[in-house]
């Protein structure tokens, strides 16, 4: 239809109203159709417009055009139209164009000033396939004469199935203003929806800054959360964390619906802190809003980290005020903005969870596949722990020992001593050489005495070069300085048929193993090699008689 | 007793020792102020006065004419001094009027005190007494000797001043007379148009007496201001008669009749009461001498027996006054301003009993500097061709304001006009001109002329001999404009025509008349503009008159006429149209309701004539046509006239010949046409051979801001069904020759209108029209843009001018723009329906007396 059949104007009033019809147009047509009326000798029919009247319309570019003098559409009108901007009531009220680029079917949303924009596109509007395009419409962006939230807007899907993503634009500009949106199937979220919504049981123990020892080191990292996946597996965690951030969700987290919960966005160094902030609420200062999702101290805090809903981020010296609990603090110079992860957890493998800054679970939810970035944006992973095991034993009667090999033997020196040990209460066994990560932390080692024997030493701990002893009384069979040493993985009297150790898994190591019996039922010794290697090691020793 | 010479300020009845006839000398800016009717003191008449450095001032305003009864003791003699308002106020007496030392009159002229003298006072020298009955403004005689005063420059100035004496009042009767003051000549009479009403009209003079020469008869005039309004009065005789309601009118009962109180006249020391009737102007005593440069001041004085001379003065203002001789060029040489304000000339004419010499029409000459006549009559004549009652030669700049009356004196009515020109420029006359008996014939070099409104014709009982007269005769004239023209209250008109117009260029009348209420002719005119020589740029514009003598061809012309516009003008609806002229549009006129080519209608046969083509006319108070000649376009409707197949010819008899079959030639009308409200139902007529039956004809039709329609055959049919706006619209006519013949010939053609007098009147083509052309270029490469809306309008006020598409040349204008006034105006040029596409640009401006032209460029839009 031509657009004069769906439109009118009110010469009176200057309003170009749509009427009828379902077809769009472009910026561009209507200002074309404004102008071929304008140019008409005398209007006819509802197009009140015609040489007598004041120019309807400027163009400075096939996409932007400004309504002058007076004329002007409403927001229902702007809805059949698309492909730049409409500017009008002397700039006083904007409408932008937005161009999407996503595969079609996109469904999306545009957040807009802290909430969801009345969406008219869903899934696709004024599409051009061939060019990529899945959406063009216009978007009121200044009313009144003022920017709505400075023109800001993000444009999110997070269609469950889907690929999540969003992208903002710090401001409109006139014509069309790109969103590039990644929309595909997403094959670690494949998991029905109604399934999804009943995994209930992931929950979100801690909100807030929490720390977790994530890394196994007996020191906490700090997040904001601290997510519980139960029972489910590391996808189906991520699959819960995309059904409670999808689009429709209005259920909050953190006091923010779902749908347009996004992460922390900023990092902000703060300082002169009154009063007591909740663990998570909403701040405001001047110029802008957002959720703080984490600070550091509720009393005394240093950082607190934040998603920014409107405006611009609090810039030095500026005051943030807590918006249940009333506290308030300084921004202390630096605000650091924050990546975002769509969804907001982060990335599934499939197996292996990729955490979004900040995002927090329990340390035993966690394996050493998973990766997490605390709010220092240190990614931390839990140690690789793999486990070598002799089996085929016979308790109380096996005498296992495995150490690391040496061409079928015994690598005796693995380390070499750093001084001799000739003390009556030694604790401290020190090497030369640093200590391998994959030693046990703690275990057995044995020492080249001066009387030519290896003996056992247990030891506690160990740290660099040093190895920890229980008190051991060398004064009187000691040992020499650079007399060998080496670590013996199982060094002990079979308890049970099997035995192992534990350690962390950093590179294959060879070993040496060996299995004696010599007491009343001998069985000839046992011998073999074998490599502690990322799953570990399992060798069942063949007792051979020895009667 | 002797000559005197004053060098301080003097009365002049405190110079003693002069006597009559005897001369007085001024110097040293010493004032002579002169009081008295002096031929009454011991001092007589005044010979010469030579003001060599000074200043005489013949004073009338403290003069009074008292009643007087009651009295006792001796009667008081000329030049006591007598008292009033118990002896605070006091005078001179000047003359005893009448009476004797109980009753009488006497006149007295106040020096001392403010108080005018009332009927409450009582008046005394002392020695006699009496009640005072009545007072009025008194008259001052002054008579001098046959001398020609002399004042050589500048530092001298005449100075008379006065007041309006009542010599007498309306009685309403026929024949009514007064008696005058005096018993010289009075050349007119300030008569009151009713009892009370203190509005005056100027009465003139007339012989009094048998002549072949002038007008001495009341019959041979009117008794409109216009037409008539005279008296007579013979020399020597102090009484005055007016007319009758038939002839000369007579004044309305009540009304007052008054006259200027200071008289000046001619006489002699032996006769000294005994004004001068001489025959030769060099008799008359002439107080403003030729070619002095002193200042001159004249109010209300009637110049009786003396001559006027303003050659050369350094500047006179006159006013409330009448003269009668004048000498040669009285007004020349004037390079100070001249102004005059409710004065009469009244030529004096010969008459073998009465009447003074005759003597040369009024003329003004030689004058650069500014004059300004307000309120003026001119009576006169000359029996030659030479001059007119009133000739302007060789000068410039004059303007004439208020009511100006010139008639004519004479009868000869074939030969004499009442204003002769030549070499005349810059004549303007504000307000009204009344020509009676005569127009105005101007030769070359008269120039710039301009009347607001023109009135002419004769009186009633006269025009009886006259064959030759024109309102306007004007030969190589150039610039003159007439805004209004109508016959004169109770008046004829000539049997000849009104205006002649030979080798002039740049003239035009408007405004005889309305189409409600046409002039009538009274059968008498038989052309209303004759157009010879080569006479050129001459628009006629709204006269309409109506009982044209015939059917006569009222706007006659020939070929050697050029670019002649004639609108909104009426004949007899059946006089013939003969537009033998070139270059010209005749638009909305009434006449030539006859058959084409016929005495009464539209004359075919015009001989090389080039450039007439369109026309619109009326031929009834309800049906009229657009009309054709088929004569050469001309390059003046090159662009109107369209070939737009095959090789028509124009044969430079008024035909149009298309003989081969395809020959195809559009008429576009360059005007929008008004007036019209319909197209009948009737087929297009025409003349020629074959013209109708070998051709076709198709019609386009745009109305005001529209679009042209689609071609439709032009018949009756398809035209009396379309809507055309009075206001106007366009027409073309499109002519295809159907079928060849070495015959074909179309001669004359009209498609016949339905009209009313309503709508003509409220859409009359406009008086002033100035081009308004908006040429719109591309911005970028200064091309013409073709089809672009332009929308101009007044501001304030919102009257569309246009709205219109540009053509190939990017223009769109109107070249008949009615202009009034300086007018401002807004309005846009688009261009949005097709591209290339523009953005809006505005129009603004102000239509001027030039015209509004302006180029827009656009900036693409795209």
């Amino acid at each position: 239809m031509p657009i004069g059949s769906d439109f009118s104007v009110d010469r009176a009033t200057g309003d170009i109203r749509h009427t009828s019809g379902t077809d769009n147009y472009t910026v561009i047509e209507l200002h074309r159709w404004l102008q071929d009326v304008a140019d008409d000798a005398s209007y006819s029919g509802d197009d009140e417009l015609d040489i007598t009247d004041p120019t309807p319309s400027e163009r400075s570019t096939d996409n932007i055009i400004t309504l002058i003098n007076g004329y002007n559409i409403d927001d229902a009108t702007s809805q059949y139209l698309y492909d730049g901007s409409i500017i009008q009531d002397d700039g006083d009220t904007i409408y932008d164009g937005i161009l999407v680029f996503a595969n079609a079917g996109m469904y999306l949303n545009i957040i807009q000033n802290g909430a969801l924009a009345t969406n008219f596109w869903t899934t696709g509007i004024n599409a051009d396939a061939a060019n990529g395009i899945s959406h063009r419409f216009l978007l009121k962006v200044r009313d009144s004469g003022t920017d709505i939230d400075g023109r800001r807007i993000i444009g999110t899907t997070r269609e469950f199935g889907f690929t999540y993503s969003e992208f903002k634009i710090n401001g409109t500009s006139r014509g069309n203003n790109v969103l590039a949106l990644t929309y595909a199937s997403d094959l670690n979220n494949q998991t029905a929806s109604g399934t999804v919504a009943t995994w209930s049981d992931i929950t979100n123990t801690s909100t807030g800054y929490n720390g977790i020892d994530v890394n196994n080191d007996a020191s906490d990292e700090y997040f904001y959360s601290e997510w519980n996946r139960a029972a489910r597996s590391v996808n189906d965690f991520y699959e819960r964390m995309k059904y409670l951030t999808r689009r429709g969700e209005s259920t909050t987290l953190y006091g923010i619906q779902g749908q347009i919960f996004r992460g922390i966005t900023h990092e902000i160094v703060i300082d002169n802190p009154t009063g007591t902030f909740d663990a998570v609420e909403s701040i405001s200062w001047t110029g802008g809003t957002g959720q703080m999702l984490a600070i550091n101290s509720p009393t005394a805090g240093t950082k607190m980290w934040i998603q920014l809903l409107t405006g611009v981020p609090p810039t030095n010296n500026q005051l943030i005020t807590g918006g249940s609990s009333g506290a308030t603090c300084l921004v202390n110079v630096t605000v650091t903005e924050r990546t975002i992860s769509q969804p907001f957890c982060g990335v599934s493998t499939g197996s292996a969870l990729i955490g979004a800054y900040g995002f927090g679970v329990e340390s035993t939810d966690l394996t050493s596949a998973d990766k997490v970035f605390d709010l220092d944006n240190t990614q931390f992973s839990p140690p690789n722990f793999q486990t070598g095991t002799v089996a085929g034993l016979v308790s109380g009667e096996d005498y296992v020992i495995v150490a690391p090999n040496d061409g079928g033997n015994i690598e005796f020196d693995q380390f070499t001593l750093n001084g001799a040990l000739t003390g009556a209460a030694v604790t401290s066994v020190v090497v030369n050489g640093s200590i391998p990560a994959d030693t046990p932390s703690s275990g057995t080692i044995r020492i080249l005495r001066a009387n030519g024997v290896y003996t056992r030493h247990a030891y506690t701990s160990w740290s660099g070069s040093t190895f920890t002893i229980g008190s051991t009384d060398f004064s009187s069979n000691n040992a020499a300085n650079g007399a060998n040493t080496f670590i013996t993985y199982i060094d002990k009297l079979a308890s049970s048929t099997s035995e192992s150790f534990s350690a962390v898994f950093t590179a294959p190591r060879s070993m040496f193993i060996r299995v004696r019996d010599g007491g009343v039922t001998p069985i000839k010794t046992f011998e073999t090699t074998t490599t502690f290697g990322s799953g570990g090691f399992s060798v069942t020793a063949s007792r051979i008689s020895d009667i | 007793m002797a000559n005197v010479t004053i060098t301080v300020d003097s009365n002049h009845d405190d110079l003693t020792s002069r006597a009559a006839g005897e001369n007085i000398t001024i110097n040293s800016g010493a004032k002579l102020t002169i009081d008295s009717i002096i031929h009454l003191t011991p001092r007589g008449i005044m010979g010469l006065i030579t003001c060599n450095d000074g200043e005489i001032h013949i004073d009338g305003t403290r003069t009074f004419e008292v009643a007087y009864s009651g009295g006792s003791g001796t009667l008081v003699a000329v030049g006591d001094v007598i008292t009033w308002n118990g002896g605070a106020d006091s005078g001179k007496v000047i003359q005893l009027n009448s009476g004797n030392n109980v009753a009488g009159v006497l006149t007295l002229t106040k020096d001392v005190g403010d108080t005018t003298p009332d009927d409450a006072d009582v008046i005394t020298d002392g020695a006699w007494s009496a009640d005072i009955d009545s007072v009025k403004v008194g008259y001052l005689i002054f008579y001098g000797e046959d001398q020609d005063w002399v004042a050589p420059d500048a530092k001298a100035t005449l100075r008379i001043t006065g007041d309006w004496y009542v010599a007498g009042v309306g009685t309403g009767a026929d024949s009514q007379s007064i008696t005058l003051p005096h018993a010289g000549h009075q050349h007119c009479v300030w008569v009151e148009t009713g009892n009370g009403t203190d509005v005056y009209e100027k009465w003139h003079r007339i012989s009094s007496a048998a002549s072949t020469v002038f007008y001495d008869s009341f019959a041979e005039f009117g008794t409109h201001y216009e037409s008539g309004k005279v008296f007579q009065q013979t020399f020597g005789s102090s009484t005055l008669t007016f007319g009758t309601s038939t002839g000369g009118g007579n004044p309305p009962n009540g009304a007052r009749i008054r006259i200027p109180n200071v008289h000046l006249g001619t006489t002699t020391v032996g006769t000294p009461t005994t004004e001068v009737n001489s025959t030769t102007i060099g008799a008359h005593f002439k107080p403003i001498a030729d070619n002095t440069t002193e200042n001159v001041f004249l109010d209300h004085v009637n110049f009786s027996s003396v001559q006027l001379s303003l050659i050369q003065t350094n500047g006179a203002t006159i006013s409330d006054s009448c003269f009668g001789l004048a000498v040669a060029n009285f007004l020349q040489r004037n390079n100070s301003p001249v102004t005059m304000n409710n004065v009469a000339f009244v030529q004096p004419s010969v008459n073998t009993t009465g009447g003074l010499a005759a003597s040369v029409a009024y003329t003004i000459t030689d004058n650069l500097g500014g004059i300004t006549l307000t309120d003026t009559l001119w009576y006169g004549g000359v029996d030659s061709t030479t001059a007119g009652a009133l000739y302007l030669t060789t000068m410039a700049n004059i303007t004439f304001e208020g009511i100006t009356k010139v008639a004519l004196s004479i009868t000869d009515e074939n030969t004499s006009y009442t204003i002769r020109s030549t070499q005349s420029s810059n004549v303007v006359f504000n307000g009204e001109l009344i020509l009676l008996g005569g127009g105005i014939i101007a030769s070359a070099g008269s120039n710039d002329w301009y009347f607001e409104y023109l009135k002419f014709g004769y009186p009633p009982n006269r025009g009886t001999t006259e064959q030759n007269q024109n309102c306007l005769a004007l030969t190589g004239c150039d610039t003159w404009q007439m805004d209004a023209f109508n016959l004169v209250n109770g008046g004829k008109f000539p049997t000849l025509g009104l205006f002649l117009l030979t080798d002039c260029a740049n003239i035009i009348l408007r405004n005889a008349g309305t189409i409600s209420s046409k002039i009538d002719g009274g059968n008498r005119l038989t052309y209303i503009v004759s157009f010879a020589g080569i006479t050129q740029n001459v628009k006629m514009q709204r006269l309409w008159f109506t009982n044209i003598n015939g059917q006569e061809e009222v706007f006659l012309g020939v070929n050697s006429v050029t670019n002649i516009l004639i609108e909104n003008c009426s004949a007899n609806y059946n006089s013939e149209i003969e537009a033998d002229i070139n270059n010209t549009i005749i638009r909305g006129v009434h006449a030539a309701s006859g058959a084409l080519d016929s005495t009464s209608g539209w004359e075919g046969d015009n001989n090389n004539v080039v450039g007439t083509v369109f026309h619109d006319y009326f031929t009834s108070n309800t049906a009229g046509a657009l009309g054709l000649l088929f004569n050469a376009p001309g390059n003046v409707h090159a662009a109107d006239v369209e070939i737009t197949a095959g090789t028509p010819i124009w044969n430079g008899l008024g035909d149009l010949l298309m003989r081969t079959s395809g020959d195809q030639v559009i008429y576009t009308w360059p005007y929008l046409i008004k007036g019209h409200t319909a197209f009948q139902n009737a087929a297009l007529t025409a003349a020629g051979v074959n013209h109708l039956t070998n051709h076709t004809y198709e019609y386009s039709i745009r109305p005001i801001g529209g679009d042209w329609s689609a071609w439709a055959t032009a018949n009756g049919a398809n035209l009396s069904a379309e809507t055309i706006d009075p206001a106007g619209f366009s027409f073309r006519l499109r002519i295809t020759c159907s079928s060849t013949s070495t015959t074909n010939a179309i001669k004359n053609l009209a498609i016949l209108t339905d009209t009313t007098l309503t709508d003509q009147n409220d859409n009359l083509y406009p008086l002033e029209v100035v081009p308004v052309i908006i040429t719109v270029l591309d911005v970028n490469t200064n091309l013409p843009v073709e089809n672009a809306r332009v929308f101009l309008e007044t501001s304030p006020g919102a009257v569309e001018i246009f709205n219109d598409l540009t053509n190939s040349s990017g223009i769109v204008q109107n070249l008949e723009y009615g202009y009034t006034s300086n007018t401002s105006v807004v309005g846009r040029v688009r261009k949005g329906s097709s591209a290339p596409y523009y953005k809006t640009s505005p129009i603004s401006g102000t239509i001027t007396s030039n015209g509004f032209e302006v180029t827009v460029f656009l900036i693409p839009d795209e």
